[in-house]
């Protein structure tokens, strides 16, 4: 019996999703392991919807999206882009596979290049085996190559005592949403990744001794070649500076 | 509170119960938590499949409304309507896609009918967090925009001012008409073109209701249904329109005696700098092309049109305009242009004379073109062979796929014309006869009458021998190739779509079909709108037509575009973002992404605060709030988080 | 591997034809055999019993020129259909006999021909080239059989040898090694034996660490380039390359030729891989030649019938050879030199000269030629 992914699919309303109708329109033929949800635009598309999906048990993550200079709401593809690339990286340190997550920036004319992607990531993903996060146990034979997934059993420990989020800097959120997840620990780092200032308080906070500190310098050396989060420049504007 | 969910799932005849399980279907929609009722039904948009809902609306209070079917592009409004006439907040609906995504793309019906519970569960899951809202109703200001003088654009303009609504008609071009004003006589009944136009063109520059802007370009669109401000770009002419008589004496003056190739003319003839496009033209005013002035491009020339002109109306330093209208809706008709035949090099066009496109026929064969009417070859001579080549640029993988619909009652015509003028032995190279229309095979048969030679092959090449041209193709019927030397040869030339199709596609924020044109919002159903509210479509550039279809197309564009006005008023989807002041900590993340700088910052609270009115729904705040604080309506975190835990698990 | 004629239909993409006759409208040979493209597709389409419609000599008129294939609005793999036939036919040994001779030879000798691979190299032998396997060279200037063998384009070997000493371009040949490139190989039918000299061919390429082929002859270039499975070896027809080095000022062309000039374009070389602008650019760039651009020049130039195992059979063809309609229209343009970029078409347009009894009005030659011509004597 051959493994069928689960694919989660997250389709943008003005091209993805409306592609996808087209296709059905069409009576075109593609796999039935891809599960479609749409948002207005991919701009919308948050972080933790992510992690949810992988949490849960989806072994690949498709998101569809109009293409460069398309976007209807002029750059929420870029922004997509953006985020989805930093999960990427997340997901290769943690050894999950940056395979599992895909962008494709299609126009809702393009109802054969649609299914050639949905077709091909599902088989891919395929390939990969099951996501590994959901693999609790770990006691598939990705066992063996374990030092891909070292990252992932450093994370396994947390239980869930929140002193990360305590002592950090920028963790300023009044409501902690992403309490409700099954792993605080990556949660809690995909929060923050991208808005990390390299302080180390977490990890000398974790009492389990995960190496918070190690992993977001490995990360944030991936996310220098995305540029900035924010477009204002570190450091105060020289006008402001008070002469003593 | 515990929620009084019904879910109905269609079975759309056998549309979805063809692949779907829709009684198991129901059976274990009934099982997922807080549902109260689950029914499946033949056809739920029916009458009576809507009244089933309203019914346990009303008697088993239910409170929230899941139906499977079709795609909510369908009916989602239909089912809120049904819904809100029993009280209930039309947004307690949430529609699972279960054909277009489901049952219409998988063949294995076990496999469909799991993925279709995986959909309604997600369904189920997220219209508990559903909340009321209400739509937002927005002013249509009463006045439309139409891109594009050719006959599509006039005929849509008229229409709609006629009703009384005022039109801004914007064209690239100094004249209105587009291609039709090119053409001769028109198929089947030999009207000619410029008669039966001009009277609509001239109609155009009276009616009060029209502001016309030619020589002008739509360069920005912002806003949406209802309520768009658009930018106008109006190029400088350096003729005063108010001055210019129209007189034509600055064209004989002008100092550039090599002209240029005339556009208007097909290249078969050149203008001068300074030209006035063509005797009957709307608006007939002179027109300076900058490039071409020598004046204007390279500060050299004594300005002699200056002198010619008694009425004083050149003026070097008229500077373009730029001018913003705010309109209620647009409609579309930049028409097509011509396939390019150098992009075909076995056809030696561009390399042997008297190689020629159907519009350069048409111009040739026209009273008021370059040879007055009469078809002759280069040097002069009239010819005694015309070969005429059916599908130059279409039906081709190397060119373009589609059919281009009008060539081959246009080739027909041509070679009528040609035969009365002429007199000559004509052959018309086709591979079928494209003659759907009414009175087209009545006129393929008086052609056929005249004694005019059909050979049934494609014209494969054209290459000269002894001096003549001699078109290569195969016999097909007879099954015997064949050289045919003629003096002339006409390339059915294919409609593609305009060369600033794609340009004009992201300026508006349309959608092109696979083959370039615009694309309708459906092809059968809606041929006049696209995907975005308040912008339609008319004539070639929504896919190749001939002037009756696009007449009558142009007319469903006005009729849609004045229904608008009629209404005063249109919803809008109420999915806007709001911040919670409570959480919001000042990051100003969300005023960074908004596409719409919807966002204002609060400095004296120090908090972002969204403006609804100009919000519209994208959720790159939401997304991108660190602390959840911006939230957007019907697409909230719990709404899609609990639709991502339905579809998984 | 087994051609199955059962499967034609759907590797050829036979069912999307609409008969529209552009392929047998644009055929060379359309009047000369009573070979017709569009039918064959039509006939086979529909046909229970496939091999019975191959059995017809016509089949081997065709010259693979590829003008059906390139031209088709529907996308009908003409061309490959006709080689898919002629291998059918060839593994059942149903073939004329001089196609069969020639692929005896290639497998027994390396060649068409049946010369001894021993004496491949022999034109070579005091122009002091290097041989690949006793010295090293990042670029191969591969030869071909014909440019070995025969003894009128062992001239156009010799004269490209001296332009690229003179340039100082560094570069060897495999010598004995060297086996045909099998392009004709696979266009007269036999698959088997074209995959054979491709896996064997790659692999003493890899072996010898070149970084780029130089081709004499464009059918060897087409094979290299579209037909070998990826070398990760840059392949160039020759003109491509002393394109490149004109370019850097290396050929030194200074003797004026003082004569007009037509140029054939050959099918391998230009309308089917579209190199058309280095030869002319060459061309130009030789001092004196007054260059005539001919009226079916480019993409619409007519075939030499040189293609497709032409030089090994005549199909059945009858009446003059396109060779001679080159000639002439050459000819009425005032040429007195017919250049080309091809062995094949060298030969062909040769061999038309003296069946029309023009070899006193016309001389055909090798781009190569013409630029020695050009270069001083040493």
């Amino acid at each position: 019996m051959n493994f069928e992914p689960i694919v989660l699919g997250f389709l943008c309303q003005q091209s993805g999703d409306l592609c996808a109708d087209f296709a059905g329109m069409e009576q075109k033929t593609y796999a039935p392991n891809f599960l479609p949800i749409k948002l207005p635009c991919l701009g919308g598309l948050d972080t933790i919807y992510l992690l949810k999906a992988y949490f849960l048990g989806s072994d690949g993550v498709l998101v569809l999206g109009c293409p460069e200079g398309h976007c209807k709401h002029k750059k929420g593809n870029e922004i997509a882009q953006r985020r989805v690339q930093a999960f990427q990286s997340l997901l290769e340190v943690l050894g999950i596979g940056k395979d599992r997550l895909d962008l494709a920036l299609i126009h809702s004319s393009e109802i054969s290049r649609l299914i050639k992607m949905i077709d091909g990531f599902i088989e891919r993903v395929a390939k990969l085996g099951p996501s590994p996060l959901i693999q609790s146990n770990l006691t598939s034979k990705k066992r063996e190559a374990s030092e891909g997934l070292y990252w992932l059993e450093q994370f396994k420990k947390c239980d869930h005592c929140y002193q990360c989020k305590e002592v950090c800097p920028i963790c300023f959120c009044k409501r902690c949403y992403i309490g409700s997840l099954p792993n605080f620990a990556i949660a809690w780092l995909a929060h923050v990744m991208e808005r990390c200032t390299g302080c180390g308080r977490c990890e000398d906070a974790c009492p389990q001794g995960i190496r918070l500190f190690d992993i977001i310098q490995l990360l944030r050396q991936k996310f220098l070649t995305l540029g900035p989060l924010f477009s204002q420049k570190e450091g105060k504007k020289e006008e402001k500076i008070i002469q003593i | 509170m515990g929620k009084k969910i019904g879910v109905y799932i269609c079975h759309c005849g056998t549309n979805i119960a063809g692949t779907v399980d829709c009684s198991e279907l129901g059976r274990f929609a009934a099982t997922l938590p807080e549902v109260s009722v689950s029914r499946d039904y033949r056809y739920l948009c029916s009458d009576p499949g809507q009244d089933l809902i309203k019914k346990d609306i009303r008697e088993l209070s239910i409170d929230r409304v899941v139906v499977a079917a079709c795609s909510p592009r369908m009916h989602e409004t239909t089912f809120r309507n049904a819904i809100s006439s029993e009280g209930l907040n039309p947004y307690f609906l949430n529609i699972a896609n279960i054909r277009e995504q489901c049952s219409w793309v998988h063949k294995d019906r076990e496999r469909a009918t799991e993925k279709a519970k995986h959909i309604v569960q997600a369904a189920v899951a997220r219209v508990t967090h559903h909340e009321s809202l209400e739509a937002r109703r927005v002013e249509i200001k009463p006045s439309v925009l139409v891109v594009g003088a050719g006959i599509a654009g006039i005929q849509a303009a008229l229409t709609i001012a006629n009703e009384g609504t005022k039109v801004s008609l914007i064209e690239k071009a100094p004249y209105i008409g587009g291609h039709m004003a090119q053409l001769d006589k028109t198929f089947p009944t030999l009207d000619c073109a410029s008669c039966i136009f001009t009277p609509k063109t001239v109609e155009v520059a009276r009616n009060k209701n029209i502001e016309l802007f030619v020589y002008s370009e739509v360069i920005n669109v912002k806003g949406y249904v209802g309520n768009f401000v658009v930018t106008i770009k109006k190029h400088p002419t350096h003729v005063d329109p108010i001055r210019c008589t129209g007189c034509g004496d600055c064209v004989g003056a002008c100092l550039l005696k090599k002209g240029v190739p005339s556009e208007f003319e097909e290249r078969m003839a050149m203008r001068r700098a300074i030209y006035i496009p063509f005797p009957q033209a709307v608006p007939l005013k002179a027109v300076i092309d900058r490039e071409s002035c020598l004046f204007l491009s390279r500060g050299k020339c004594k300005k002699t049109c200056v002198d010619a002109c008694k009425a004083g109306a050149i003026d070097f330093d008229q500077k373009e305009e730029v001018i913003e209208k705010e309109v209620g809706s647009i409609i579309i008709a930049t028409g097509y242009d011509p396939f390019d035949p150098h992009l075909l090099p076995q056809y030696g066009y561009g390399v042997y004379e008297n190689i020629i496109t159907g519009l350069q026929f048409e111009r040739l064969s026209s009273p008021s073109g370059p040879t007055q009417g009469e078809i002759l070859l280069k040097d002069g001579t009239v010819p005694k062979s015309i070969a005429f080549l059916h599908c130059i640029g279409s039906r081709d993988e190397n060119a373009k796929l589609h059919c281009s619909r009008v060539c081959c009652m246009a080739s027909m015509k041509q070679a009528h014309l040609a035969k009365e003028k002429t007199g000559a032995e004509i052959y018309e190279f086709y591979i079928d006869i494209n003659a759907f229309g009414k009175g087209y095979q009545e006129f393929y048969k008086r052609v056929r009458e005249e004694g005019i030679y059909f050979i049934r092959g494609k014209g494969s090449e054209i290459f000269k021998r002894d001096g003549r041209l001699v078109v290569e193709a195969e016999d097909t019927l007879l099954g015997t190739p064949v050289e045919i030397p003629v003096d002339m040869a006409v390339l059915g030339t294919g409609l593609t779509p305009h060369r600033d199709a794609e340009k004009v596609a992201q300026v508006f924020g349309i959608s092109q079909s696979a083959d370039g044109f615009f694309m309708e919002a459906h092809p059968k159903l809606r041929p006049v709108s696209t995907n975005v509210d308040g912008i339609f479509l008319a004539g070639c550039c929504q896919g190749p037509k001939d002037i009756p279809d696009t007449v009558a197309q142009a007319s469903a564009a006005a009729a849609e575009a004045i229904s608008l006005v009629a209404q005063g008023q249109v919803e809008v989807e109420a999915t806007t973002s709001s911040i919670d002041p409570e959480i919001c900590a000042g990051c100003k993340l969300c005023i960074e992404v908004c596409p719409y700088s919807a966002i204002e910052f609060l400095n004296l609270k120090g908090i972002s605060v969204v403006n609804e009115a100009l919000c519209k729904g994208c959720g790159a705040c939401t997304a991108v709030c660190p602390s959840k604080a911006a939230r957007q309506k019907h697409f909230t975190q719990d709404q899609v988080l609990a639709e991502v835990e339905g579809m998984i698990t | 591997m087994k051609i199955d004629p059962k499967t034609f239909v759907k590797d050829y993409q036979l069912s999307v034809c609409i008969q529209c006759g552009m392929c047998t409208g644009g055929c060379p040979v359309k009047f000369r055999s009573p070979l017709n493209m569009r039918r064959l597709v039509r006939e086979t389409f529909f046909t229970g019993n496939p091999s019975v419609l191959f059995k017809r000599p016509e089949l081997w008129a065709c010259t693979t020129c590829s003008t059906c294939s390139l031209r088709c609005p529907a996308g009908v793999k003409n061309v490959e259909l006709i080689m898919g036939i002629r291998n059918f036919l060839a593994e059942k040994g149903e073939i004329p006999s001089t196609i069969r001779d020639a692929l005896e030879n290639t497998l027994l000798h390396g060649n068409p021909w049946g010369r001894f691979r021993d004496r491949r190299a022999d034109w070579a032998k005091d122009l002091g080239v290097k041989i690949l396997g006793e010295e090293t060279s990042n670029t191969l200037l591969y030869v071909g059989c014909a440019p070995s063998y025969d003894p009128r384009v062992q001239n156009v070997s010799t004269a490209l040898v001296k332009i690229f000493q003179r340039a100082e371009l560094d570069f060897g040949i495999l010598g004995k090694k060297e086996s045909c490139c099998g392009n004709e190989i696979r266009r007269m039918g036999e698959q088997t034996l074209f995959k054979k000299l491709a896996k064997d061919n790659s692999a003493l390429f890899k072996k010898s660490g070149i970084k780029r082929i130089i081709t004499i002859s464009p059918h060897c270039y087409n094979a290299f380039k579209n037909e070998y499975p990826d070398m990760g070896i840059s392949v160039q027809h020759y003109t491509q390359a002393i394109a490149d080095l004109i370019d850097q000022g290396k050929i030194k062309m200074s003797k004026a030729l003082d004569i007009p000039a037509t140029y054939h374009d050959p099918c391998f070389l230009g309308k089917q891989n579209l190199i058309f602008d280095e030869p002319r650019k060459i061309l130009s760039s030789i001092p004196g030649l007054n260059f005539i651009e001919m009226d079916r020049s480019k993409e619409r130039s007519l075939c030499c019938e040189g293609g497709g195992g032409r030089m090994w059979g005549e199909g059945g063809t009858e009446g003059a050879r396109n060779g001679e309609i080159r000639i002439k229209e050459a000819i009425s343009l005032g040429g007195k030199v017919m250049a080309t970029a091809c062995p094949f078409c060298l030969l062909t347009l040769e061999d038309a000269t003296k069946t029309s009894g023009l070899t006193d009005q016309i001389v055909v030659k090798d781009i190569t030629e013409l630029i020695t011509e050009a270069m001083e004597a040493e």
